[in-house]
């Protein structure tokens, strides 16, 4: 009996060497470091996104003679293009020919915020094409002030209809940070490669970051389902 | 900073094959995801409990991970595995995989929207279950699954720029190995993007203009006009 659970305890040892967990223990602050990295860049870029999205969709919404068309042209042209290209071209050219070369994670913070307002402002476009025209009229009709019918009626039931959808682009956004390795921004996935450089077993630290990033995801994506649910 | 074109001209060549790569790796690997999503997609509808649940977590795992890391996952563990793959198989076979996620995501809400009952009804005909969701529902589901289709479509274009990562000459490959060569990042990151905005937006005309005439021969009328859609290459993205 006590011979089989030494042998028991053995092969579950060898089995634990063998996966080379040892690296994740042993390296856990980089991790942790990386893990708020890209939670920090993602929740920074969203925030940022969001606000600047609203402005966006109003401009394109009101038609204001000319912003209105640079607006259009900017979410048509930046939804063309791949991250990786804008993130490239941030870092390495627009950002040092302005003159605004601050730090990896700026750099990051500025390519992703340029993308994800066209994503994010298209969904807003969305939210008020479902607007019907009696949800408007009723509006009026009452004497609301047109502030006060963008602020007490669109408002609301626009971000009740597209919740679901700026959640998915925040799942989106999650999954994108991961390119923000490419520039030296030490977020995730960078954390990983940093350590798999050194132990070379990189199928471990490969397969434990996707579950975490799977992990982040697939909480999001069970709450943007809970809220599609009941509209 | 003066703009300076000179290294641009002189390297078209690479940047030539480097589009030439980009391209012929989003087109195997649409057509690749085009059939296998639907295979999947037909696999969920089969009413195997088994099979459901498996391609269920298969779609899962794909679509909530970064795409890079699973191109570094292949690159680096299918060597483990005894399967050593050209660098730009890797990168295709990644892309795919994650790609038909996606799309067997989009054909099942197709076909979701047609009623049941039809398939019942085929199924009480005496049709095979793949013989009515292909004859009978399909045809139906194509008006709502082509434009989320044609996203995906052009996703792919953009998601093909990162297998450059496992040395897969692709345009970003070029564009980014060319600049850091040239000490002209500005010059080559502004003709790669605009390169890539001519691949995506061309493909987005050629997939409205096949939308259109494939809703004109299955339902005998023109789609909806496709030339006063509004300025966007992917509306239906939206909810």
């Amino acid at each position: 009996m006590a011979d089989q659970t030494g042998t028991l305890l053995y092969e579950l040892s060898t089995w634990f060497e063998a996966t080379h967990a040892a690296d994740i223990l042993h390296n856990w602050p980089l991790l942790a470091k990386g893990l708020a990295a890209t939670l920090t860049l993602a929740c920074v870029v969203y925030g940022a996104s969001l606000v600047l999205a609203m402005l966006v969709s109003l401009v394109r919404h009101y038609r204001v003679p000319v912003l209105g068309r640079l607006a259009d042209a900017y979410v048509y042209g930046l939804r063309s293009i791949p991250l990786i290209m804008l993130i490239a071209l941030m870092h390495y050219g627009v950002l040092p020919w302005l003159g605004l070369q601050y730090s990896f994670f700026f750099s990051a913070f500025a390519a992703f915020c340029l993308s994800t307002v066209a994503y994010m402002a298209e969904i807003f476009r969305g939210g008020f094409e479902s607007l019907r025209p009696e949800e408007l009229e009723s509006a009026a009709s009452i004497g609301l002030s047109p502030l006060q019918q963008l602020l007490y009626v669109m408002v609301p039931l626009i971000v009740i209809r597209i919740l679901p959808a700026l959640i998915n682009q925040g799942v989106t956004l999650i999954k994108d940070t991961s390119l923000a390795s490419i520039i030296g921004v030490i977020e995730l996935t960078r954390s990983a490669e940093i350590i798999y450089e050194r132990t070379l077993h990189e199928i471990t630290l490969l397969v434990f970051i996707a579950m975490v990033y799977f992990l982040l995801c697939t909480t999001l994506n069970q709450l943007a389902r809970k809220l599609e649910r009941p509209l | 900073m003066v703009f300076d074109f000179s290294a641009l001209v002189e390297q078209r060549h690479a940047i030539a094959s480097g589009v030439a790569t980009t391209m012929s790796l989003s087109l195997s690997s649409v057509v690749i995801s085009l059939v296998a999503g639907l295979l999947v997609a037909l696999g969920q509808r089969s009413g195997i409990r088994l099979l459901d649940y498996l391609l269920g977590a298969y779609i899962q795992l794909f679509r909530n991970t970064p795409l890079l890391i699973q191109i570094y996952f292949f690159y680096k563990a299918l060597p483990f595995a005894g399967i050593y793959l050209d660098p730009f198989l890797c990168g295709m076979l990644a892309l795919s995989l994650q790609t038909t996620a996606y799309m067997a995501e989009i054909y099942r809400s197709g076909f979701e929207a047609v009623p049941k009952a039809q398939v019942e009804s085929g199924l009480a005909l005496g049709m095979t279950r793949v013989q009515t969701n292909l004859t009978i529902i399909l045809p139906q589901a194509i008006g709502i699954i082509m434009p989320p289709l044609g996203n995906q479509i052009i996703g792919v274009i953009k998601n093909s720029s990162l297998v450059a990562f496992i040395t897969v000459a692709d345009l970003f490959f070029v564009v980014y190995e060319q600049s850091v060569t040239h000490f002209r990042y500005l010059e080559f990151f502004t003709v790669g993007i605009l390169l890539y905005m001519a691949m995506t937006i061309g493909t987005s005309w050629v997939l409205f203009g096949l939308e259109d005439w494939l809703l004109r021969r299955l339902t005998g009328q023109p789609s909806r006009a496709w030339l006063a859609r509004p300025a966007t290459i992917c509306a239906s993205e939206v909810v």
